[in-house]
């Protein structure tokens, strides 16, 4: 094991030891969210405030993954006919709105993005 | 522990095409990252969490810190916890290792899935629900491992790739748009993170614009003493 270890730390140590640091911080961040709620309501009730808080992170947080992915381009604001993940977001926007379907949003957003790049 | 019944398979066939699909894309990014297939594993059991890893891959390809990654994810995370809560009155009577387990294999779809056939089916058994739970891990698991393996032979559009994330997004997203005030936070954390990202370091402003948002949108719910 340890050989094994030296190996790894020899060839690359140092995106061997950030890859398992990230992979072990995202391990304990992803569970404690699910965990706890269960382990704790199995008890009693979430406090009110708590409940109403959690009510509005998950469209929060999926506002602010995607508009900096469709609104900038290396850290600065991108807005042109040639932005591609703009231009796909605006095409497919009313379908997904439409159908609140995760593979309907994945399959045409990668089928007009790969036009796009293809005419653009 | 599990039972895997007839309709536990009709009802999980969905999420498992999903996640073929879902996780050789996620394996593919995880290579260009530098994961190996082994890795890729280890990582979608430990971390099971479909648009988490993406984030945490996207982040770690741009050289993110483990301590940025840790709080990223743990915001993207935090709606887990409306799942788990939701569920946490059928599961009460069993015991702790059955509800742990549970609550570590629970996703987006695994949770629409289970509350549904709750709701539906008096008799839905605990195995059952934990079938639909450790079925879907399997299939997102192993086709995140063969997506890594398979990216080292395939050239890879990694604009189309790191597109497809954005309209994953976009899709978890438009089930979370049932209310003016859910649409107000999301487009308010959207432009926030815009202002935030060419400010703040460490990749924060995603974790900033959902926290601040967020807790505005609830501050004045709670005064405004109305829910939705």
């Amino acid at each position: 094991m340890t050989e094994i270890l030296e190996k790894i730390r020899l060839t690359d140590s140092y995106s061997n030891s950030y890859i398992i640091l990230c992979i072990l911080a995202m391990a304990i961040t992803t569970f404690l969210p699910r965990y706890l709620p269960m382990a704790l309501l199995k008890k009693k009730t979430l406090p009110h405030w708590f409940e109403v808080w959690l009510h509005y992170v998950p469209p929060a947080i999926f506002g602010a993954l995607v508009f900096p992915d469709i609104f900038l381009k290396n850290n600065e604001l991108y807005i042109a006919l040639d932005n591609i993940p703009l231009l796909t977001t605006l095409l497919i926007a009313p379908i997904i709105i439409k159908t609140r379907s995760l593979g309907a949003a994945i399959v045409c957003g990668g089928v007009v993005y790969g036009i796009l790049q293809y005419l653009l | 522990m599990i039972t895997i019944t007839q309709r536990v398979l009709k009802r999980v066939s969905p999420i498992v095409v999903g996640y073929l699909v879902l996780g050789m894309a996620c394996g593919m990014l995880g290579e260009k990252a530098g994961l190996t297939p082994g890795i890729m594993l280890a990582m979608s059991i430990l971390v099971y969490g479909g648009s988490s890893q993406f984030i945490g891959i996207a982040m770690m390809m741009q050289g993110a810190s483990f301590f940025s990654i840790g709080l990223t994810v743990f915001v993207v995370s935090l709606r887990n916890a409306l799942f788990t809560s939701a569920l946490a009155p059928y599961v009460r009577q069993y015991r702790d290792s059955f509800t742990t387990l549970f609550a570590y294999g629970l996703t987006d779809e695994c949770f629409a899935v289970n509350l549904a056939s709750y709701q539906h089916d008096k008799d839905w058994l605990p195995g059952e629900a934990m079938a639909i739970n450790l079925l879907s891990m399997g299939t997102w698991a192993l086709s995140n491992a063969i997506g890594c393996y398979l990216a080292s032979f395939i050239h890879l559009n990694l604009a189309l790739v790191s597109y497809i994330l954005t309209a994953m997004f976009l899709g978890i997203w438009s089930n979370y748009m049932s209310s003016r005030s859910l649409v107000i936070s999301g487009i308010g954390a959207g432009i926030l993170s815009v202002f935030l990202a060419t400010i703040v370091p460490y990749k924060l402003h995603i974790v900033l614009a959902t926290l601040l948002i967020s807790g505005a949108m609830a501050a004045l719910s709670i005064k405004g003493g109305r829910h939705d």
